[in-house]
C-alpha cells in the first residue's frame, strides 16, 4: 500500500513512457474515423480575397472542405480561456476572412484517409490581400502602450534611485521561445448519446481522461463527446491553449461532418501554436554601499498582444526587501503573432534580467551575491505587509551553498581553470513561483469489492497527478494504487468542466496543483472508515467494508469472507469540494464549472510563493568560447513534498529547461514574412544529454499551514525561473563578459 | 583520392552551439605537412562560413615556412577571415534580428518606453 503523503511512489506506466510505447492521444484508434487536415495562412496578415476549394473537393476521399465562407459569424465568439484575448487570439478561427497571424487557420479537410485529408489540405488555392505584419519586438509598425493596471509601487522610486550611490541601470532581453514537443497536437472527436457518454468508461490515458466535454448537437440528434486526449508529455506541452484551439478544430470538423469522427492534427508549431512572448527587460537598483538594497524600479518593453499581464512585476517586487520600488511594465505589440504561455511564463523571463541584476549589483558593492540576497530577506511581504505563508529562501541558499561548494567560486572572474584548461564559472540565482489556489472537486468511490476509486475532472500531463492523487487516496484509505486496474473500470467523470476543475494537477506540478490533493483528502477522509464507530442498520457503512486490509494489490484486498452478500453489491460515493478559505461559494461555482477562479498568491492573510536557490557551474573554452554546464544545483522550498520522487523529477526538468533557455533557445523572426523561422526541433535548439553535467536537486523539508490544507505549494514551474540568469551569471564569472541576453552563445563571448 | 604527405597531420574542429546534433557555427579543418617544427606545407578549409566548404589559402599561405606557435595559428585565423569570402552567408540570425548591435536596438526601445 502507499506510504501515503510525502512517499516516493514510482509513477504509473513510467517504463512504458520510457520505452516509448505509451500512447498518445491521437493513438487511440476508433472505428469509421473521418480524418481532419489543416490549410494554414501562407500569409501573416491581410484579407483573403478568393478560395478556391474545387480542386481540393475533387480528391479522392474528401468529404468536406470547410473555410471562413463555410462558417462566418456562425461559428460565434472564443471561449474559454480565449475569450476576451487572454490567451492566444481572441477570435474563432474560420469566422471570417481576416487573417491575423501567419499560420492562422484558413480551411479544414474532412476525408477518409490522412493522405487524401493532406493532399486536399494543399490544393485549396488561396488569393490574400497582404499588409504590413510584424512580428519582432522590434520591427517598425509596432504600437507601445503602458500597463499600468494592478501598479505595484511603494514610495519615490525615482527618486531613491537618483540618491543611491551605487547603481544598476541595464536592459536584458529574451527572445520569442516555442514549445516543440514531440507529440503533434491532436483532437478526436466522437459522437455519442447522453446516455451512453455519462455510463462510459473511459480509458485513463496520460493527459485529459476526463478532460472538457462538449457541448455540441449532432446533426442528426443525440450529443457530442469528446474523446478523452490521453496526452504524454515528453517536454513542455501540456495545457497549452493550442491544445483548445485543436479542440475547437475537431469539433468543428466533427459538427460539420456529422461523421462518426473527426481528428484533426498536423505539425503546427511555430504558426498556430504560440510563443512565449519576447522581452526586453529594464532593470535599475540603486543600493547604499554595504547596505540593502534601496529600490528597484523594472519594467521595459514587452512584446505581446494579450491583457495578461505576464511581466513578473509580482514577483520581482517580493524578491528582497526594498525601501521603494516601482516595477513598471509596458508592452510592444507587433501587428502579428500573439504569444501565449510558457512555463513560468511571467518569471522565467524576468528573473534573468532581475537576479542578473542583483549580481551585478553585488558586483558593484563588492558584496557575495548570495551575502546581499540574504541581507535583503523580507520578513513579510514587502508590498502588501502581510505574512508569508513560508518562506525558507535562507535556507535554500545555505543549503545549495553548502552542496554546490560555493565558498571555492572566485569573486575576480577568469581566475581558475579544470586541469584542460577551460576556464571555471560559478553563477547564482533566486526562483521563485506563486502558489495561487483553485477551487477543485472530487467523488471517491469505495465498492463493496474493495475497489475504490477516485475521480476528478483534470488531466496529467504526464508529469505525475495520477500517482500523487493515489497516494493521497491510498495513504488515507490504505489501499494500493493499481493504475492498471483503474485504468478498465472508471466511472463517470466528476463535474466536467471546460477548463478541468482544479485545473492541472500535475502531481504537485505547479500553483494549481496544490489544490487536487487537497479536495482529494477531504474526500477521502470522508469515506475512509472511522475506527470505532458501530455501524448501526442495514444500510452500508464504511466501518464494514474491509478496505482496511493492507494487500500488495487492491483487488487482492477485495474479498474478504467479512463481506456479507447484501455489502457485496454495495457502494458508498463521498464527493467533496474544496476551496481556498477566502474565496466565496460564488466564485468557486464559477471555477468549478470551468471559469478562472484563483485565491493567491496574495492574499489579505498571507502570500505564499515557492523559493529556491540555484547554482550553477560552467566551463569555457578561453579560445574557442563554447560554454559546457558543468553543473547544476536547485534547492527549493515548495511546502509538503507530496511525492519526493516526482517532485525532484519536476524540479530537475525545470532546471534543464531553464539550461536550454540560457543557452540555446530563441525562435527567430523571419522579418519579411513576420513568422518564425525556425519551427522545428532541428533548428529550434533545446539541450541534448551531453549538454547537461550533473543536476543535483534537494528540497527543504517546509511546514506551511497557510496555503493549503496539506501545506504543499508550487513545484512544477519554480525549477526554470533562477537559472537562466544564475548560468549568466556563471558565464560572467568564468569569463568578465555580462552577457544581458539569451541565449548565450558562442560569439556573445568573443 | 590521391594521398599526400599532408593528410599525415590533420585535425578538424566544430564549433556548435551544443554538443550533439547541430551545425557548426564554423569549423575548420588543417592539414600541416611539417618538418620538425617547422610547417612546410598547409591545407585549411572552413565549414559553417559559406554554402560549400570554403578553402583558407590565405591562412595557408600565413603558415607555410613558418614555425607552429599559437600565435602562428592565430594569424592564420585573421589571415581566413581578412580573406572574406564574397559569398559568406551570415547566419540566420544575423539576418533576422539586428547582430550583435540587437541588444543596442532592444536598450534603446526599451528606454525610450519605460
Amino acid at each position: 500500500m502507499s506510504a501515503g503523503i510525502g512517499s516516493s511512489d514510482p509513477p504509473p506506466r513510467r517504463q512504458a513512457k520510457a520505452a516509448g510505447t505509451a500512447l498518445y492521444a491521437a493513438d487511440f484508434a476508433h472505428a469509421g474515423v473521418a480524418h481532419a487536415a489543416l490549410t494554414l495562412s501562407a500569409v501573416a496578415k491581410g484579407r483573403i480575397t478568393s478560395i478556391d476549394t474545387s480542386e481540393a473537393e475533387a480528391v479522392p476521399g474528401v468529404q468536406l472542405v470547410l473555410t471562413h465562407r463555410s462558417f462566418n459569424q456562425d461559428m460565434g465568439e472564443e471561449t474559454f480561456i480565449m475569450k476576451g484575448g487572454h490567451m492566444q487570439s481572441s477570435f474563432m478561427p474560420l469566422s471570417s476572412d481576416a487573417v491575423h497571424y501567419a499560420g492562422q487557420i484558413i480551411g479544414i479537410v474532412v476525408a477518409d484517409t490522412v493522405e487524401a485529408a493532406e493532399e486536399a489540405s494543399r490544393k485549396i488555392r488561396v488569393a490574400y490581400a497582404p499588409e504590413h505584419a510584424s512580428a519582432a519586438m522590434d520591427d517598425p509598425g509596432r504600437t507601445t502602450e503602458t500597463d499600468d493596471s494592478a501598479t505595484i509601487a511603494k514610495g519615490d522610486a525615482d527618486a531613491a534611485f537618483a540618491a543611491a550611490p551605487v547603481k544598476i541601470d541595464q536592459i536584458y532581453a529574451t527572445p520569442a521561445q516555442h514549445h516543440n514537443p514531440i507529440e503533434l497536437y491532436a483532437t478526436t472527436a466522437a459522437w455519442q448519446t447522453a446516455t451512453a457518454a455519462r455510463q462510459r468508461a473511459e480509458p485513463v490515458g496520460h493527459g485529459h481522461a476526463h478532460g472538457p466535454r462538449l457541448d455540441l448537437r449532432h446533426p442528426a440528434g443525440g450529443r457530442a463527446c469528446r474523446e478523452p486526449l490521453c496526452r504524454r508529455r515528453l517536454r513542455q506541452q501540456g495545457d497549452h491553449p493550442a491544445v483548445h484551439r485543436a479542440d475547437r478544430l475537431g469539433r468543428q470538423a466533427a459538427r460539420a461532418a456529422g461523421q462518426a469522427g473527426g481528428a484533426a492534427r498536423r505539425d503546427v508549431h511555430g504558426g498556430l501554436v504560440p510563443p512565449r512572448h519576447a522581452g526586453a527587460r529594464r532593470a535599475r537598483r540603486g543600493a547604499r554601499r554595504h547596505a540593502d538594497v534601496a529600490h528597484l524600479r523594472g519594467g521595459g518593453a514587452e512584446f505581446g498582444d494579450r491583457p495578461r499581464r505576464l511581466h513578473g512585476r509580482r514577483a520581482i517586487a517580493r524578491m528582497y526587501d526594498s525601501e521603494r520600488c516601482a516595477p513598471g511594465s509596458r508592452r510592444s505589440r507587433p501587428t502579428s503573432t500573439r504569444p501565449a504561455s510558457m512555463r513560468a511564463p511571467a518569471e522565467a523571463c524576468s528573473f534573468f534580467g532581475f537576479e542578473s541584476a542583483v549580481d551585478e549589483l553585488a558586483e558593484a558593492l563588492d558584496m557575495d551575491p548570495i551575502a546581499l540576497r540574504l541581507k535583503n530577506e523580507p520578513k513579510v511581504d514587502p508590498v502588501k505587509g502581510v505574512p508569508w505563508s513560508s518562506r525558507s529562501l535562507v535556507q535554500c541558499f545555505k543549503r545549495g551553498a553548502e552542496l554546490f561548494g560555493w565558498d571555492k567560486r572566485q569573486k575576480v572572474p577568469g581566475m581558475t581553470r579544470t586541469p584542460d584548461g577551460l576556464l571555471i564559472g560559478y553563477g547564482c540565482a533566486t526562483a521563485t513561483y506563486p502558489s495561487a489556489m483553485a477551487p477543485a472537486a472530487a467523488r471517491v468511490t469505495l465498492s463493496a469489492d474493495g475497489m475504490v476509486q477516485v475521480s476528478t475532472a483534470a488531466h496529467d500531463i504526464g508529469t505525475g497527478a495520477y500517482t500523487v492523487l493515489g497516494q493521497v487516496a491510498g495513504g488515507i484509505l490504505g489501499v494500493t494504487d493499481d493504475h492498471d486496474r483503474a485504468s478498465r473500470s472508471a466511472t463517470a467523470p466528476c463535474r466536467p468542466g471546460r477548463w478541468p476543475a482544479g485545473r492541472s494537477p500535475r502531481g504537485l506540478r505547479d500553483r494549481r496543483s496544490t489544490s487536487p490533493p487537497c479536495w482529494c483528502a477531504s474526500a477521502c477522509s470522508r469515506v475512509r472508515p472511522p475506527p470505532a464507530r458501530p455501524s448501526p442498520g442495514s444500510i452500508p457503512s464504511a466501518s464494514r467494508l474491509p478496505v482496511t486490509t493492507s494487500s500488495a494489490r487492491t483487488a487482492a484486498a477485495t474479498r474478504s469472507p467479512r463481506c456479507s452478500p447484501t455489502l457485496a453489491a454495495a457502494r458508498i460515493e463521498e464527493m467533496a469540494e474544496w476551496k481556498p478559505e477566502s474565496m466565496d461559494l460564488k466564485k468557486m461555482q464559477a471555477g468549478l464549472a470551468g471559469g478562472m477562479a484563483f485565491n493567491g498568491p496574495v492574499t489579505d492573510t498571507h502570500t505564499s510563493f515557492s523559493f529556491g536557490a540555484q547554482f550553477a557551474e560552467v566551463h569555457i573554452d578561453p579560445m574557442v568560447r563554447t560554454i559546457q554546464l558543468a553543473r547544476m544545483v536547485g534547492v527549493f522550498a515548495c511546502g509538503k513534498i507530496v511525492n519526493p520522487r516526482t517532485a525532484q523529477s519536476n524540479l530537475a526538468g525545470g532546471m534543464i529547461w531553464g539550461a536550454s533557455f540560457a543557452l540555446l533557445e530563441e525562435s527567430r523572426v523571419d522579418r519579411p514574412r513576420a513568422k518564425f523561422a525556425n519551427t522545428d526541433l532541428a533548428g529550434y535548439h533545446i539541450s541534448s544529454h551531453a549538454d547537461i553535467g550533473e543536476v543535483v536537486v534537494e528540497t527543504i523539508d517546509e511546514e506551511d499551514k497557510l496555503v493549503n490544507a496539506i501545506g504543499a505549494k508550487a513545484v512544477g514551474e519554480v525549477g526554470i525561473v533562477g537559472m537562466p540568469a544564475a548560468i549568466a551569471n556563471a558565464v560572467y564569472n568564468a569569463t568578465g563578459i555580462r552577457v544581458r541576453k539569451t541565449p548565450i552563445l558562442v560569439e556573445d563571448l568573443l | 583520392m590521391q594521398a599526400t604527405p599532408r593528410g599525415r597531420r590533420s585535425t578538424y574542429l566544430k564549433v556548435r552551439d551544443r554538443q550533439s546534433y547541430a551545425y557548426a557555427v564554423v569549423s575548420a579543418a588543417v592539414a600541416l605537412e611539417m618538418d620538425g617544427e617547422t610547417v612546410r606545407d598547409a591545407r585549411v578549409a572552413l565549414g559553417g562560413v559559406a554554402s560549400k566548404p570554403w578553402r583558407a589559402d590565405a591562412a595557408a599561405a600565413v603558415l607555410a615556412g613558418q614555425t607552429l606557435t599559437q600565435d602562428l595559428a592565430e594569424r592564420a585565423g585573421a589571415a581566413a577571415f581578412a580573406q572574406r569570402p564574397a559569398a559568406r552567408p551570415e547566419r540566420l540570425q544575423d539576418r533576422t534580428r539586428p547582430p550583435r548591435g540587437g541588444q543596442g536596438h532592444h536598450d534603446r526601445m526599451a528606454r525610450t518606453s519605460s
